[in-house]
């Protein structure tokens, strides 16, 4: 704990109306960061999303946004540096040596607090994944500020503050965190929030590498073996274009099987609400909500699913919601585009033939429109 | 070795509170230190979070945050933090037994100075860097159509999907060949 330093006095009371007042040695932090989530040579797709949120909040504070790499030695990690210039960074800082081969916290955490005591950063972005909630977390403590998880929304305000907006309690409320007195201000968001900007072949910029001076032996945490999870390459939920999804008002495990039949005509992937997988009818990898996944897919069609706030947030960023319940005051209907009350047990096996016939490469109806 | 669970407090579903000074929800119990960190007087070698509540799964973000934290704060070598979604683990119930026994076992309750705070202004929500300057209740969709129960929906709700959006029905006709 000795890298930990003094923290300014708090504010006392009334804090929702305390006023900025920055402490002389942060006026010096500038530009926005965003770290570059990688792991096995892969990058997170999350990353490209927070580099496009970050461009725009960059674009109105007038700085610039740096990508921040870390990873071990070699090509892959350099790639992903060179990659974020083209989604819009500026710069990146490069932290590439052995001892961040695999992602462990203690060196993570060493190597972006280096970066921020050095470069100081006014503001701080990280993928709200596992890896990246775990890193944010200790980064956050080291450098003795505020972190706000899981934002939904990020903006700068009239004094330059960044404003992270977030879900607060499961969702039936949200609210507005600002870290006015505290650098750098950090942010997580979970994936698929925020839209994938569109990749620009962009010319290399420049590149800051930056020496980590920790050894093996004082990493205390060793990284015995690598275990892929057998079922994480199953449901591609997070990235697909359309989304079949089913809940409780199917009724019975077996009448799942017609939310899955709509998707393989659809070419969809398949999900559900949580009550399905608590009660084991679908494996929690299909689970969509606030604890499973957040889609943003052009298509989602809801078939028999309420749409409690828990849902909801998980599948705002679609396109196209198109709700089935039976329940006309279905909370669903309040944020579906299209709406439908009808018994999804008719209307599914009803729309699977009819997609069934208007997507077939022989279609009439297709061809003459 | 000692493992410790740390338990987030929500309040009932029926009884959101929001406190006017700090725009922060309403929970009594017990003062926590800040980031909601709980005062950690042993220095355990493995911190678990569990990062919901048994009953109310509601914020998995700011608690899975909160375990490396947490690590970070009470022993920053030797402690691991192991913060856990919500599907990863099984509910555990005790036996009756052990409800039985749960009101006889001793709670212990610390005091500043045996929890080793120092300054108890950077305790809870006041020690916080970060402030809530707004709660709102999220907003209805404005664009959107309902349609009743008719006695041909199939064709209509079709229609109502694909009308004015050619890169969709494009997209879907590409991804079912795929299949």
């Amino acid at each position: 704990m000795s890298n930990i330093t003094t923290a300014p006095t708090p504010v006392a009371g009334g804090r929702a109306g305390a006023k900025r007042e920055l402490p002389e040695h942060f006026k010096a932090y500038k530009h926005i960061w965003v770290f570059v989530e990688q792991e096995r040579g892969q990058v997170h797709p999350v990353s490209w999303e927070l580099m496009g949120a970050g461009r725009k909040l960059a674009d109105k504070l007038k700085v610039d946004l740096a990508a921040v790499v870390i990873g071990p030695e070699g090509e892959a990690a350099r790639t992903a540096a060179l990659e974020s210039f083209c989604y819009g960074a500026d710069l990146a800082y490069l932290v590439s040596e052995n001892v961040l081969s695999e992602y462990r916290n203690e060196s993570h955490t060493k190597a972006l607090t280096d970066l921020v005591n050095t470069y100081k950063p006014e503001i701080l972005l990280l993928g709200a994944t596992t890896l990246g909630r775990d890193l944010a977390g200790s980064v956050a403590t080291t450098l003795l500020t505020g972190l706000t998880a899981d934002c939904t929304e990020l903006d700068v305000d009239a004094d330059g503050s960044l404003a992270a907006t977030r879900p607060t309690f499961g969702g039936s409320l949200l609210c507005t965190i600002y870290t006015l007195n505290y650098r750098p201000q950090m942010a997580t968001v979970r994936p698929r929030v925020m839209p994938m900007p569109e990749r620009l072949a962009r010319d290399a910029a420049r590149i800051i590498i930056h020496p980590l001076r920790l050894l093996e032996e004082d990493i205390v945490t060793k990284v015995l073996s690598f275990m892929p999870d057998r079922d994480s390459a199953k449901s591609n939920l997070a990235y697909a274009d359309a989304v079949v999804a089913g809940g409780l008002g199917l009724g019975s495990p077996e009448s799942f099987q017609l939310v899955r039949q709509l998707a393989d005509v659809l070419g969809a992937e398949y999900g559900c609400s949580r009550p399905l997988v608590q009660k084991g009818w679908v494996s929690s990898d299909r689970q969509i909500g606030q604890t499973g996944k957040t889609i943003r897919p052009k298509l989602y069609i809801a078939a028999g699913i309420s749409g409690a706030i828990q849902h909801r947030v998980g599948v705002e960023g679609a396109d196209l919601i198109v709700a089935i319940n039976t329940d006309k005051n279905a909370p669903i209907f309040d944020f579906a585009h299209i709406g439908i009350v009808n018994d999804a047990m008719h209307l599914l096996p009803a729309l699977t033939a009819a997609f069934r016939a208007r997507l077939s490469p022989h279609s009439r109806d297709r061809i003459a429109s | 070795m000692h493992s410790i669970v740390s338990i987030k407090q929500v309040p009932d579903f029926a009884q959101i509170g929001v406190n006017p000074l700090t725009n922060t929800i309403l929970r009594q119990g017990r003062r926590v230190s800040s980031n909601k960190t709980p005062c950690l007087r042993a220095r355990p070698r493995a911190y678990c979070v569990k990062s919901s509540p048994v009953r109310s799964p509601r914020s998995p973000g700011s608690m899975c945050s909160a375990a490396p934290n947490a690590a970070r704060r009470c022993c920053a070598q030797s402690c691991r933090a192991l913060p856990t979604m919500p599907e990863a683990s099984q509910i555990c119930r005790g036996l009756i037994t052990d409800a039985l026994r749960a009101p006889l076992g001793p709670v212990v309750k610390w005091s500043e100075q045996e929890a080793s705070v120092e300054n108890i202004s950077k305790c809870g929500v006041r020690g916080s860097p970060i402030i809530v300057k707004r709660v709102f209740a999220p907003s209805p969709q404005t664009e959107r159509r309902r349609m009743g129960a008719t006695k041909q929906p199939t064709e209509l709700l079709m229609k109502a999907i694909l009308k004015g959006r050619p890169k969709l029905e494009t997209g879907l006709v590409a991804q079912a060949r795929g299949l």
